[in-house]
């Protein structure tokens, strides 16, 4: 129900040491060191991650949805210039006309190239049409998932005593509260509509296995003894965790952004699909998609109508294809044995999170 | 000693708090049980009126006037350490019942899940690490990369179009085949196997794949590592090497995440569940919200956290166990 | 599959064991019931393969050992049959296992005599005969103390005979009498009565009434009866409720040897599977699970999907998806809103996109089922609007109603503001669905800024129940058999308590007098609306009766105060593999429900083959 990162702490142990080894020593301006951060922890790494094939799939694939959403967002908006543009044309029962256009297969016509559903609306057009919604949801759940187990896995690590205790007790009730009852539990409840709430909501557990991992990170980077120089140094410990903690931080909050942002998808799909979570048109969620082909135009039961169906479900994998892809990816990043060898085909802690979260 | 002590002080506090957690946000939910049952009555009775249904459902279930939260609280938690459920609302039975009756048959499909999720995942997983950089490698590697993108329910849609619909091999939903009378019997065993396999087929092939991945990277990782060189040179059979040091020490990371999806699987159970109209505890959580039945959303609640509870407990003892560098009072650092 | 051999000898240890369980209940009817009921559970399970129905062997007495196979909505661990408590109520099997009082011939418009044989609605009285040749499942005769009982017990469950009832006792053993509060409506009081199923034995009901004659709380004795689960029901149909040949998988419904019709059947009885969706009945029927099913949505396309075996009976339903208007809504308590949105959209495309065999458009929106529009306006029917779609018209009454068409195409109050609202719709129900989301998108054409909102059954009704809401995607008229006549549909429009006992959820003036042109053009008409919906229900006269309907519909046709978009046809399926029934055609076909309806009359017979 929640990510676990077991094995996790072996495969960082100085595993991204190296890069930041000789920053802590020097005095810098704050723009000399911002730049040199931004090179050191994204662009090289960004550099090398791109020759992996699966870091470029998976970017290709999520870029593709970010365009997706662009388009949506564009076509649908009314603001200022925006307002007469528009790309695609808002699914609506009978658009191309009447009765006689509803359940058009896909591939046939450039109006419509993946079929009408069985009221006569454009599936591409609400497969676009769902996207800006279903990223936003995504985004907002990622990073819901890694600020809060950020704040309370380094809160818990760095301070220690009674602080730690109880933050460290509360992630594991966390833990252990069943997942998606409590979402369903929650979603009914609160019977959300806003995007930006219900990605957080889909995942509300979510971040006591990552505060639990970073908690265990602290604890051992403590120890370091560049940490520990800042530390007799006088360097205030908001500092101390900004410079010297977070980067070594970074390979699991990426994975675990990742991971928790398919997890939305899995999981706001769903239950749409189930119906749980509220709806309104046809073009509010893949989910909701997925629930029309079912229960109104029978998809499951006509095979000339599986498309109804297949569609959405292609757009749903195809994001997390890409998602995982792409966490598949930066373990090139992450990992000095894979970087050493160059080979790009040894996986290590990318992997393993990708293990303990898919799971879950 | 004193840190088993104290996982099971903690086990038993966590179980209290879901308890009070879950009974403060199933009694804010909005909808009574008497709506639900008068909406459920229009539905399935239209001979009836809508004026008379409703004066029906008060009297069934206007007996209990409210009571208030902090009283209703107090009853419930000390029934509850009693050992009593409660009794539902929409089927009058005792909460313990309906339980006991669909609790065996998620734990049913989910242990055939997991059995097939381990032997896959950790089988395959091996097998590509052994072969690191093959085409059969790369090939799974794609392969479970694509299959962990699918959600569950997806497979369950697709399957019961493939394998129910189209092909008839497997039934399309229940947990036995009609006319057979459950039993210790070779017939009903089969046929409830035959009902459990795409419940649990959806499970296992969007899962196993994460888990190879895992399996794969541990063991390269291991077989990386200076002692299986030194196990090398000092002569030792691949087949040794094999089970003894590298599967052992590749598994032991998966141990805990392995049990911990046990409770990811009763969450899964309820979307499966109510696709394949299988009643297990899922079908049960799912009808019991959808009806406003707050005793048997709390049961069956409860007993989801009491499993999770007690399987990574089992998870932080047992891991304890098998590796040795792990000091039992070290143990919760296993997550 | 397991082979069939091992079936065979697991058959039998059943078989003998369910033997000593029943001997003794129903002899041998029971005992072929129960063998019959394991051969059929052999091959099936869901594989569609066949499912026994062809090979019944003929007995002694010329049946035939099969049972048949339908479907049914509710959980058989869980189904009672104590018809006071509203959970888990046996729903369909209810025409089985009771006996009706009549049954109406839509077709005919006619009413067919059955467990009650004659009747007499009178100026003060209503008096009724109950067949002298019922008994109840455990030996008892039917009497009509049975059928007081069970009214009296009504009244405290509001039931809708007491609506015009004072009293009602026991004439003799088979005549009721009911002395009624006031002259009342003849047509009005045959489709409470005759709607009424001859359901509560005094011997076992009787009880309740006398603690409440002894001077208990009725409500107390009440809450006792409405909890009370009966899984051993006391029936009188030609069926019967057999708890222990019920499984986890089906009700066992077994025929009754002591009915006196019991010769019209020649079948074992019924086996009723529940499913866990619309899909899965659907596979069911595909496969030949089921020999026949009471009534499920099945669009045309899917229709086409099904065997030749199969028939479907399209029978008249009495409500479809409409528009609820919240009549508190600034915009649209407003006459000429509604009138325009029914002339902006396309109800033929609405039902069309619903499904285009199972859904039609009222002739003329007035408050009357859809079937009985004609019956009651006949040749005035031209004189009422029929809101064919006309978008200048809309327009114009826009206009009329002080709004405008900016830039953009929207319709704009004098402050600017758009007609924006919400149209809440149960998310569960496809075919309003589709309703739904075609008159939302036909609407935001010509110029509205609606949004869509699904909601759960149960929050929909309590969220329209409080009245929050602004429109509905919701049934326009309720489903029980009575709203087919005009004084139920229009009183659901003008005082509805569907969702609330004490006011219309959706708002509509009660105290008022409404205001509309006159029918025949002539300047306009006043209609104190509740009055003349008191005046129907207690005119004795028909002619007049007929009056006040065409009046009363009138006022909605100009009022609307909802609009009905569209009806359903219930759809009924009976499959001919193994089975004969009339043509599905016919007009026998057209009572509810012919699965359980036939039998009764002789004309639902298994096939020897």
């Amino acid at each position: 129900m929640s990510p676990t990162d077991d094995g996790s702490e072996k495969s960082t142990d100085g595993g991204t040491g190296d890069i930041f080894d000789f920053e802590a020593t020097e005095e810098i301006s704050t723009s000399q060191r911002y730049r040199e951060f931004f090179h050191e922890a994204f662009y090289l790494p960004a550099r090398e991650a791109w020759r992996d094939w699966r870091m470029k799939v998976g970017l290709v694939l999520i870029f593709g949805y970010l365009f997706m959403g662009l388009v949506a967002w564009i076509s649908g908006s009314n603001f200022g210039v925006l307002a007469d543009v528009t790309i695609i044309e808002s699914p609506r029962s009978n658009q191309f006309g009447g009765f006689e256009f509803n359940n058009e297969g896909p591939f046939q016509s450039w109006d419509y190239p993946l079929g009408t559903d069985s009221t006569g609306r454009d599936i591409f057009g609400a497969i676009v049409y769902a996207t800006p919604d279903m990223l936003k949801m995504t985004f907002a759940g990622g990073v819901y998932v890694v600020v809060v187990a950020t704040v309370v896995g380094t809160v818990a690590g760095y301070k220690g005593g009674r602080v730690d205790s109880v933050l460290t007790t509360i992630s594991d009730i966390v833990m252990t509260v069943p997942g998606l009852p409590l979402v369903i539990v929650l979603a009914t409840m609160i019977d959300p509509r806003n995007p930006w709430i219900i990605g957080p909501l889909l995942v509300i557990g979510w971040w006591a296995g990552l505060a639990r991992t970073i908690r265990a990170q602290v604890l051992s980077i403590r120890e370091e003894s560049y940490v520990e120089a800042s530390r007799t140094m006088g360097i205030s410990t908001r500092r101390i965790i900004q410079k010297d903690i977070m980067p070594n931080l970074m390979p699991y909050i990426m994975v675990n952004f990742v991971m928790s942002s398919r997890q939305v998808i899995f999981n706001g799909v769903g239950l749409y699909f189930l119906g749980i979570l509220a709806h309104g048109s046809y073009s509010d969620n893949w989910g909701v998609m997925m629930q029309f082909a079912y229960t109104h135009a029978s998809a499951l039961l006509i095979p000339e109508r599986s498309y109804q169906l297949l569609m959405p479900m292609a757009a749903i994998v195809g994001l997390s294809f890409g998602l995982i892809l792409f966490s598949q990816g930066t373990d090139r990043l992450f990992n000095p044995r894979v970087r050493q060898r160059g080979t790009g085909s040894t996986e290590q802690d990318g992997e393993e999170d990708e293990m303990t979260t898919t799971i879950t | 000693m004193n840190w088993f002590i104290k996982r099971i002080g903690q086990g038993l506090f966590t179980i209290f708090a879901v308890a009070s957690l879950t009974f403060v946000l199933i009694r804010t939910m909005p909808g009574s049980p008497a709506q639900q049952l008068a909406a459920d009555i229009r539905q399935n009775q239209p001979s009836l009126s809508a004026r008379q249904i409703n004066v029906m459902v008060e009297q069934r279930i206007g007996v209990d006037p409210d009571q208030p939260m902090h009283e209703a609280y107090m009853n419930y938690m000390l029934n509850l350490a009693q050992g009593n459920l409660g009794e539902s609302v929409n089927y009058q039975e005792p909460v313990a019942d309906i339980i006991l009756r669909s609790l065996p048959w998620t734990a049913f499909v989910m242990s055939v899940s997991l059995l097939f999720v381990f032997i896959f995942g950790i089988g395959l997983g091996a097998i590509m690490a052994y072969r690191e950089g093959s085409k059969f490698d790369v090939g799974s590697s794609i392969i479970a990369i694509f299959l962990s993108s699918v959600p569950y329910y997806v497979a369950a849609v697709v399957m019961i179009y493939v394998l129910a619909l189209e092909l008839s091999l497997f039934p399309l939903s229940g947990r036995y085949p009609r006319g057979v009378e459950p039993g210790f019997t070779l017939e009903f065993f089969t046929g409830a196997l035959h009902h459990a396999v795409l419940p649990a087929a959806s499970f296992i092939v969007t899962t196993w794949g994460g888990f190879a991945l895992g399996m794969r990277g541990n063991s390269i990782q291991v077989l990386g590592n200076d002692y299986i060189r030194v196990a090398k040179l000092r002569g030792l059979s691949d087949r040794r090497i094999a089970l003894r040091y590298v599967g052992r020490n590749a598994i032991l990371p998966m141990w805990t995440s392995f049990l911990i999806t046990v409770g990811f699987m009763f969450g899964a159970s309820i979307i499966l569940e109510e696709i394949f109209t299988y009643r297990g505890i899922g079908y049960y959580m799912f009808d019991s919200i959808e009806n406003r039945d707050y005793p048997v959303m709390m049961g069956t609640f409860l007993v989801i956290t009491v499993s999770v509870v007690i399987a990574v407990l089992v998870a932080d003892i047992t891991y304890g166990k098998l590796d040795p560098r792990v000091e039992s009072g070290g143990g919760d650092e296993s997550y | 599959m397991v082979d069939s051999q091992s079936h065979k000898k697991y058959d039998d240890v059943v078989s003998r064991r369910k033997f000593v369980a029943l001997t003794g209940v129903t002899g041998a009817a029971a005992l072929a019931g129960c063998t019959g009921g394991d051969d059929e559970g052999n091959g099936d399970d869901g594989n569609g393969d066949d499912d026994g129905n062809g090979n019944g062997a003929i007995e002694a007495d010329g049946d035939v050992d099969v049972w048949f196979e339908t479907g049914n909505w509710d959980d058989p661990t869980n189904v009672q049959f104590n018809p006071f408590n509203p959970a888990a109520l046996g729903g369909q099997l209810d025409e089985a296992l009771w006996e009706e009082y009549a049954k109406y011939n839509l077709e005919h418009g006619e009413w067919i005599p059955y467990a009650v044989t004659e009747w007499d609605i009178g100026e003060e009285t209503v008096t009724f005969e109950i067949r002298d040749d019922l008994v109840w499942s455990d030996g008892e005769d039917v009497t009509a103390e049975d059928i007081v009982v069970g009214m009296r017990l009504d009244e405290y469950q509001d039931g809708e005979i007491w609506d015009f009832a004072e009293s009602v006792e026991a004439v003799d053993d088979t005549t009721v009498e009911i002395t009624l509060e006031d002259t009342a409506n003849q047509e009005v009081v045959e489709w409470v009565l005759l709607t009424r199923n001859v359901n509560t034995p005094e011997h076992v009901f009787g009880e309740y009434l006398d603690r409440i004659d002894d001077g208990e709380d009725p409500e107390d004795v009440m809450g006792d009866l409405a909890t009370w689960d009966d899984r051993e029901p006391v029936t009188c149909g030609p069926f019967y409720f057999s708890d222990e040949e019920s499984t986890n998988q089906h009700m066992t419904a077994p025929a009754m040897d002591d009915h006196p019709d019991a010769d019209e059947i020649n079948f074992n009885g019924y086996h009723m599977y529940e499913r866990g969706s619309n899909e899965a009945y659907h596979s069911s029927l595909i496969d030949g699970e089921f020999d026949g099913l009471l009534s499920l949505f099945v669009s045309s396309e899917l229709l086409q999907t099904f065997p030749d075996t199969v028939d479907e009976i399209q029978i008249p339903g009495t409500f479809g998806a409409g528009i609820i208007f919240n009549h508190d809504h600034d915009i649209f308590s407003e006459r000429e809103v509604r009138q325009a949105m029914a002339f902006a959209t396309d109800w033929e495309l609405a039902a069309q996109n619903a499904d285009p065999e199972s859904k039609q458009v009222p002739a003329v929106p007035c408050g009357i089922t859809t079937a009985a529009i004609e019956d009651y306006l006949g040749d005035d029917i031209d004189d009422y609007e029929s809101y064919d779609q006309d978008q200048d018209r809309a327009a114009e009454l826009l206009e009329d109603a002080g709004f405008e068409q900016d830039d953009n195409g929207d319709w704009v109050d004098s402050s600017g503001d758009t007609i924006s609202a919400t149209i809440v719709y149960p998310s569960g129900w496809s075919d309003f669905v589709a309703a739904a989301e075609t008159v939302a998108s036909q609407l935001n054409e010509f110029g509205f800024d609606l949004e869509l909102e699904g909601q759960e059954r149960g929050t929909l009704e309590e969220n329209l129940g409080n009245s929050d809401f602004e429109l509905a995607n919701f049934e326009w008229n309720e489903g029980a058999i009575q709203f087919n006549h005009p004084y139920y549909s229009l009183r659901h429009n003008f005082r509805n308590r569907q969702l609330d006992p004490d006011t219309s959820f959706f708002n509509y003036p009660e105290s008022d007098t409404i205001e509309v042109p006159a029918r025949d053009g002539d300047g306009t008409i006043e209609v104190d609306v509740v009055q003349r919906l008191n005046d129907l229900a207690s005119e004795s006269d028909e002619d007049e009766a007929n009056e006040i309907i065409k009046e009363l519909a009138w006022v909605v046709n100009q009022d609307m105060p909802m609009l009905p978009i569209q009806s359903k046809f219930e759809q009924s399926f009976l499959s001919n593999d193994g089975w004969e029934y009339p043509d599905p055609e016919s007009d026998d076909m057209q009572i509810l429900f012919p699965l359980y309806w036939l039998p009764k009359q002789g004309q639902l017979k298994a096939t020897e083959e």
